[in-house]
């Protein structure tokens, strides 16, 4: 009773304050896999199907609220309601998407208040904070002994993992690739992408455009300089990955310390710094997917979702980009299906997740939203030929490594507050650049508040 | 003096049943104002002195340490050092350019031209902040944006108004005093032209100009519509915060400088850090920030009055 009329005040004091205070728009229609891709179903790892639970939904009238933060996933969610539909026809769906942020800062009023949608999708990380407080269901034991039954990858297992246990369904997945584009490779006489980062940082230099008044028209490696939220140092993270290093490293276990500020860390950022010197690239130009769908830079590195957006975005560059496993590491990160614990069709909400965990509505995901199933079970050959740009994605060097993102709530304010402090850094790159001994000082800098925070946390080495 | 309880008492029946009707079509609106801020505003004290996590409340109480690890956080000091230049720069260059309009209005242009002109101005206040802040992203691009190009035609070279950390706050304060202009010119249009025209025709008789009627009859009777202005503009003020959020917004690709105010801080802090105890003691600070300087507006202003 004491903890409801704190939980009531807070949300009052949210709203209150909310008052007195104040993604990816994927579009994808990519080719379509084709007839002939087809789950590879392996020996055991067959998926669990609605008729697991016999009669899950009962026959009264029910609505599932579906809820995830990409919006271009919910056709999948769409396509897939319908044909559950079709078998349980008292069922019915609306889907609620917007994008990340705006979807995490929902989650965070809906999941305590008991409205949020019946079947959540983010990651485990996320939500860690709500499945502390029990607002997000266990995983029935049929579907937690299918998960673990060889149908996903142990990275997709890891990352839907918090506390050792697994704590929500994988759907679809993510990485990171480097889209290059062929056209201004062939012009600068480069026959093939970078396979290593001094070749990323070479080929960027000879890959640069300026005009005759000194602005850089393109740019050879379109970086992530500004924004808000937590995405610039992300994209420093992923990066960092190459030379073998973290944003925070475990030092034993559930305790971390920053790990950005080391000599490779400097050198990156260096690398950062003479880019805008150099006019390799320039905060003054577009960046990102649109850059690269507008040409503006002839590389950058994403997730799948663009190969998406490109095919309607930029269909006339179709077959004039390509896109690369990253050398060394990728960033790996994987959605996941939750029922809230309030839920009030609890048996019917997890049966529709198992309905989403089926090769047939895994398979919609690549051509329908751009992402990967999270299913490692599927053969995705015909869909890899009629779409080469996922290349980099669906064709991962041997002994890559991936990491993901450590499952301790303060993770997001600790690198969102990093993103901030490598956005007002980049922005004096004039101050920076050739200036190794100053770098390190702002690093270790930055490195004491990303250890403040772990350790305040309980998470501190 | 009399206790206000005693006052209270001394209230005779008959006066308390005049005005029961009063009371009674008052009464809901009051509840409502209560519950939605009164109620919420002195949670947000309360929940000030605690480790209050948006989904784990009154964890801890911390007496003060809110307040004074604020302080200390640079985040912070930085939020209130880049409101504080933006609530400045906004108030006045708002409400001198909306003196300046409203007089040209009310003493220049009249009738259906005057008429087009006030709405022309005012239009920007019935535009959402959304839309219009991302028109303005537009305007400030650097590479295509019309801004640019207008000063490239008087031989100024591209400015990163959404790049550079003092450009970006300028695009935002440029953008607001847009916004808030025909808002405040209406209102001190109105209070103009409320001015007896009696009295600048007698300063006209003993040969003022119209400097001197503007300086000595219109500014002074036009003080309290003044200063309802200046305050109303400092509170929205140092309340900014859609503008820099959608200016920055996390739209992949799009150039943008995150200009960190305290209302952004708050609520970075509160939903998406989830330190709500933290948050709502910066709320605290701001809700004090703004009520000394509405005291101190009042002060001056009042005490300029004829």
């Amino acid at each position: 009773m004491r903890t409801g009329w704190k939980k009531t005040l807070a949300l009052i004091a949210g709203v209150g304050l909310a008052i007195g205070a104040c993604g990816p728009g994927a579009t994808p229609s990519p080719s379509a896999p084709g007839a002939s891709s087809s789950a590879a179903a392996p020996g055991g790892s067959t998926a669990a199907s609605p008729s697991a639970v016999a009669n899950a939904c009962g026959d009264a009238p029910i609505t599932l609220n579906v809820w995830g933060g990409y919006p271009e996933m919910d056709a999948v969610y769409k396509k897939a309601g319908e044909a559950y539909t079709a078998l349980h026809p008292n069922v019915t769906f609306t889907i609620f998407s917007t994008d990340l942020r705006g979807f995490e800062q929902k989650l965070t009023t809906a999941l305590p208040s008991n409205t949020a949608g019946d079947v959540v999708i983010r990651t485990a990380n996320f939500l860690a904070r709500f499945i502390d407080q029990g607002l997000l269901a266990p995983i029935p034991p049929d579907l937690e002994a299918f998960i673990k039954g060889g149908a996903y990858s142990d990275t997709d297992l890891k990352d839907a993992t918090y506390k050792d246990k697994i704590v929500g369904v994988p759907i679809f997945s993510s990485g990171t690739a480097l889209y290059y584009n062929k056209d201004y490779f062939a012009e600068a006489g480069l026959s093939g992408p970078p396979t290593t980062m001094d070749q990323i940082w070479d080929y960027a230099k000879k890959l640069a455009k300026v005009d005759g008044s000194g602005n850089v028209t393109r740019s050879g490696i379109s970086l992530r300089l500004s924004g808000q939220g937590s995405g610039v140092a992300e994209k420093f993270w992923i990066l960092l990955l190459q030379s073998g290093h973290e944003l925070v490293k475990e030092t034993s276990a559930g305790h971390y310390k920053a790990d950005y500020n080391g000599p490779e860390g400097v050198t990156l950022f260096q690398h950062y710094v003479d880019a805008l010197r150099d006019k390799i690239d320039s905060p003054n130009i577009d960046h990102d997917a649109k850059a690269f769908e507008t040409k503006v830079t002839a590389m950058f590195a994403r997730e799948p979702w663009v190969v998406a957006e490109i095919a309607t975005a930029a269909p006339d560059l179709v077959g004039h980009y390509g896109s690369i496993s990253l050398p060394v590491a990728d960033l790996g990160a994987t959605e996941t299906m939750y029922v809230p614990t309030s839920a009030p069709n609890a048996a019917c909400s997890w049966d529709f997740i198992k309905f989403l965990t089926a090769p047939e509505q895994q398979l919609t995901i690549p051509p329908t939203a751009g992402w990967l199933p999270s299913r490692k079970d599927l053969d995705l050959s015909a869909f890899l030929a009629a779409n080469p740009g996922y290349e980099g994605f669906l064709k991962k060097p041997s002994g890559l490594k991936v990491s993901l993102t450590p499952p301790i709530a303060e993770f997001d304010e600790l690198e969102t507050k990093l993103a901030t402090h490598l956005v007002d850094a980049y922005a004096d790159y004039a101050n920076l650049a050739g200036k190794p001994d100053k770098i390190q000082t702002m690093l270790n800098t930055w490195a004491d508040e990303t250890n403040q925070i772990l350790t305040t946390n309980g998470h501190g080495s | 003096m009399i206790h206000p309880v005693q006052a209270i008492r001394a209230v005779p029946r008959r006066t308390w049943l005049r005005y029961r009707f009063v009371f009674l079509v008052l009464a809901p609106i009051m509840a409502l104002f209560f519950y939605l801020r009164i109620l919420p505003t002195a949670t947000a004290v309360v929940m000030s002195f605690f480790k209050w996590e948006l989904i784990k409340p009154a964890e801890q109480f911390l007496g003060l340490d809110n307040y004074s690890n604020l302080l200390k956080d640079d985040n912070f000091r930085l939020a209130f050092f880049n409101t504080t230049i933006f609530a400045v720069a906004t108030t006045i260059l708002s409400v001198l350019l909306a003196l300046l309009l409203a007089t040209l209005l009310a003493r220049l242009v009249g009738g259906r031209i005057g008429a087009g002109i006030e709405l022309l101005y005012f239009a920007p206040v019935l535009v959402s902040v959304v839309p219009v802040t991302l028109g303005w992203r537009e305007i400030f691009n650097y590479q295509h944006g019309v801004l640019n190009a207008l000063l490239g035609g008087v031989g100024i070279g591209p400015q990163p108004w959404l790049s550079d950390p003092t450009m970006t706050l300028v695009a935002v304060i440029i953008l607001s005093v847009w916004k808030q202009l025909g808002y405040n010119m209406i209102i001190l249009l109105v209070g103009m032209r409320a001015i007896p025209r009696i009295y600048q025709e007698a300063a006209a008789v003993d040969g003022a100009g119209a400097w001197q009627q503007f300086r000595h009859i219109t500014l002074p009777l036009l003080a309290p519509v003044t200063l309802f202005v200046i305050v109303i503009t400092t509170i929205s003020s140092y309340n900014v915060f859609t503008q820099v959020y959608v200016l920055a917004s996390d739209v992949q690709g799009a150039p943008g400088k995150l200009v960190r105010v305290i209302v952004y801080d708050i609520f970075e802090n509160g939903f998406r850090f989830f330190k709500m105890g933290y948050a709502a003691a910066e709320a605290v600070y701001l809700f004090l920030i703004v009520i000394v300087l509405t005291i101190i507006q009042f002060r001056f202003l009042r005490g300029s009055r004829v």
